[in-house]
């Protein structure tokens, strides 16, 4: 229709032109012209917006503490929404026998539609390590093999009111901060804290539902919902890796024998200001043991003010009756974590805050302190090991960002293990990101 | 559903965060396991009642057969003359070997239990020996069960912790064994992970300098850890892959047990013919006082194998046991000669390995080393 009017305006115009004959028609004429070139800008924005579903993110959005991207359906004009996000880095480890690499780490598409204004579907796809190769073609064992391409949120939201909300579908966890804002616009280091790597474990996705809204007016958010239950009998049983390598996922025809408890609250009544904390409690293994729950809960916060931002983190996780999940008479594994824990304080200035530019190069330091393995115990319920893979980080760098949607960083981490034998090692590293 | 539901109710209505409800479990598993410490010392299970588990695995020795010494390069049965064609591998850390199985990632055949890992798992282990004509000797497993109803206090605790029926089914009673022997050995009894090298590790012991260079060569040029992994906490120092070395035939051995065929280890048990001669890979825990060693005890000096690993494939070399040249392997064809016959080690840094591998003795054994 619009089109139509467009095509319908020029021949008119056209028509004025062939019957001017003079210098006040002339004038009459440049000045419809100008209207009409206004118009004409004016109707391709708004059938962009309307057709291609081109809405550019708004970066101080966040939809139920979602990164500005994975919002953006959520205020976007037009019914289809695309967004995402990327980062690449390379990094020089004086780790013995480390090389220097480069890792094309995430590119992921957002693709959202509105139903209606209160029926959204939200999709994450995330391409990880440049994706997904078949073995036989790079050789099993090497490293690129490790690339994937997954699903790693895609829910249907049944939004009713500021109070109460349904999400139903495949959903990122809410816990900690990185799990809902693993955007690389939204943390400064190139890697993401080991805290919530290996304690939270972001990035953690699982299917069930999810309700969250306001409090009243008192600042406060939550969500609270059933999840499927983690799966910490696995290989890793009794290493840092066992919280991590019990998630899900969602390749395949993933595990739903039991569910568990998600919950979260935050606090954001005073400007500058959001704390607030997150827990999961359920079963540990997805009933393949019996009576072993795990309790995953974290407290957060952070605060900005005048270029200042600082960031700070504790998470634990409990495994009641992880004697259980060590039993197996099956030849492995015969050892699991009762208990871990880890924290980081990460502190940043934007040297550029006091500029008049809307570009920033906050400088950071970041201390992440994990002891992920705290206390391992065997089938009889002996404690067999403490502290398992006790480590702490320090990070210092530099991010710069001539967009909002777009950030440079460089950073330094130092890695520092608790115990003696295992090499302590430096990375320096250089990334990129964005989203759009 | 039915679990998900009685999930969601005890999560969102019971809430009883840690009711320690589980502790049952753990004890069960400490009978389990006490049982199976009496099961495993019990000569009585052998027919002529002269051998039990431990007669192999000797828990003050490294948890080999230590009757012989290094002298015959396998275990002397029940009847007091047969004798084994295998090296008994230590019990020591048995219980971390993952389930046999084949890897698609590596395209290799990983864990299980004996030298061929043809037992999936420490139980399937467990029930091997008792039947073995030339081990313990027994008919089958109703006689294992009759040998055991002869024991009052044993008759009692299986049936604590698995029924008052468990005896009116032999196989069921014989799985009980072996799961009760399997627990034993899942305890730190056999895996007390407190060996220099973990000490040096944890930051309350230091090598010396021949040890700290015996490392460097293990993790550099004898290239040691691309089957003997040491990285991390508590490493097993195995990747549990198989792996032919090209161990010559143990022609001693063989003469007095009389065995004339190939010994084809992984490749009879898997049916590929390329996988002939192969073993799985042991750990190197306790290594220092396990002798004899490789599949048929052939050697038995540590510091022999590290020689036959450096000078296997060079022309001219001696074993320094026999003073002869190394003998062809007992299964040429598919010998790995990628990472092992030609380190071009000295033979000092023969000794710097070996010290380093003398530091993988448990604490309990340290006396023991040579």
């Amino acid at each position: 229709m619009k089109k139509t009017f467009l095509a319908l305006s020029v021949a008119a115009l056209l028509s004025n032109v062939a019957f001017a004959d003079d210098a006040a028609d002339i004038a009459e004429l440049k000045q419809q012209m100008a209207e009409m070139q206004a118009n004409q800008e004016a109707l391709v924005d708004e059938t962009s917006n309307a057709q291609v579903g081109f809405t550019t993110v708004d970066t101080s959005y966040s939809h139920n503490g979602m990164g500005a991207a994975a919002s953006k359906v959520y205020n976007s004009k037009s019914p289809l929404s695309i967004g995402g996000y990327g980062d690449m880095y390379f990094a020089s480890s004086d780790k013995p026998g480390a090389n220097n690499i480069s890792d094309v780490y995430h590119f992921v598409p957002y693709i959202g539609y509105k139903f209606t204004d209160n029926i959204i579907l939200n999709t994450e796809i995330e391409f990880e390590h440049g994706g997904s190769n078949a073995e036989e073609a790079i050789g099993a064992g090497s490293a690129k093999a490790e690339g994937y391409a997954i699903i790693e949120f895609m829910y249907l939201d049944f939004l009713i009111s500021e109070s109460f909300n349904v999400q139903l579908g495949h959903l990122l966890v809410p816990m900690g901060m990185i799990n809902l804002r693993h955007e690389p616009t939204l943390y400064n280091t190139i890697q993401k804290p080991l805290t919530e790597k290996y304690i939270i474990p972001a990035t953690w996705h699982s299917t069930g539902i999810n309700t969250y809204g306001k409090i009243g007016d008192t600042g406060l958010t939550y969500n609270a919902g059933i999840t499927q239950a983690l799966e910490l009998n696995n290989a890793d049983n009794g290493d840092k890796g066992q919280i991590r390598d019990g998630r899900p996922g969602v390749t395949g025809k993933t595990l739903f024998n039991t569910a568990a408890f998600v919950g979260r609250l935050d606090y954001r009544g005073v400007t500058g200001l959001m704390m607030g904390a997150s827990m999961y409690y359920g079963d540990a293994s997805q009933g393949s043991v019996a009576d072993a729950t795990a309790l995953i809960y974290d407290l957060h916060a952070t605060y900005e003010i005048a270029g200042f931002k600082a960031k700070a983190l504790y998470g634990a996780t409990s495994i009641s009756n992880a004697e259980n999940i060590a039993s197996n008479t099956t030849g492995e594994p015969n050892q699991s974590i009762t208990d871990s824990n880890g924290y980081y304080v990460n502190l940043e200035y934007d040297v550029l805050a006091s500029f008049a530019t809307t570009q920033k190069a906050p400088i950071f330091v970041q201390y992440d302190y994990i002891n992920p393995a705290a206390t391992v115990v065997d089938s009889l319920g002996n404690t067999i090991a403490e502290n398992v893979s006790e480590t702490a980080t320090t990070t210092i760098g530099l991010n710069y960002f001539p967009h909002e949607q777009v950030v440079l960083k460089a950073d330094y981490a130092m890695t520092d293990f608790k115990a003696a034998g295992a090499t302590d090692y430096n990375t320096i590293s250089l990334g990129l990101g964005f989203i759009f | 559903m039915h679990n998900i539901t009685v999930s969601l109710i005890t999560t969102l209505l019971v809430g009883s965060f840690f009711s320690g409800c589980g502790d049952s479990v753990a004890e069960t598993n400490q009978a389990k396991a006490a049982l199976g410490a009496e099961l495993f010392n019990n000569k009585n299970l052998s027919a002529n009642r002269s051998m039990s588990c431990a007669t192999c695995h000797d828990l003050s020795h490294g948890m080999i057969d230590a009757r012989n010494g290094s002298e015959i390069g396998a275990s002397l049965g029940d009847d007091g003359s047969s004798v084994g064609d295998r090296n008994a591998p230590t019990a020591s850390y048995a219980a971390h070997a993952p389930r046999f199985h084949f890897d698609s990632a590596e395209g290799l055949y990983i864990g299980g239990q004996f030298l061929d890992g043809r037992a999936a798992d420490l139980k399937a282990q467990a029930k091997g020996p008792f039947l073995n004509p030339v081990e313990m000797n027994m008919a089958d497993e109703s006689a294992v069960i009759e040998r055991i109803e002869e024991n009052a206090t044993l008759v009692s605790q299986l049936k604590a912790i698995y029924g008052d029926d468990i005896l009116s089914d032999d196989l069921k009673a014989y799985d009980a064994v072996a799961e009760s022997i399997a627990m034993f050995e899942m305890t730190p009894t056999f895996s007390p992970f407190d060996a220099k090298f973990d000490r040096v590790y944890e930051g309350s012991a230091s090598f010396t300098a021949l040890e700290a260079e015996g490392k460097k060569l293990f993790e550099g040029k004898a290239l040691c850890v691309a089957c003997h992994p040491i990285e991390g906490h508590h490493p097993l120092m195995t990747d549990y892959s198989y792996d032919n070395l090209g161990v010559p035939m143990n022609t001693a051995l063989r003469a007095l047990n009389g065995v004339a065929t190939i010994d084809n280890g992984l490749g009879k048990e898997v049916a590929e013919a390329k996988l002939n001669g192969a073993y799985k890979v042991s750990t190197l825990r306790n290594i220092a006082v396990t002798a004899p060693y490789m599949h048929n005890g052939l050697f038995k000096d540590l510091k022999t194998v590290v020689h036959f690993y450096n000078t296997r494939d060079v022309v001219g070399a001696i074993n320094p046991e026999t003073g002869l040249a190394w003998k062809d392997a007992e299964v040429p064809d598919t010998v790995n000669h990628k990472e092992l016959g030609n380190l071009g080690l000295s033979d000092h840094e023969e000794d710097a390995i070996v010290a380093f591998m003398k530091t993988f003795t448990d604490q309990k054994f340290e006396h023991l080393n040579p």
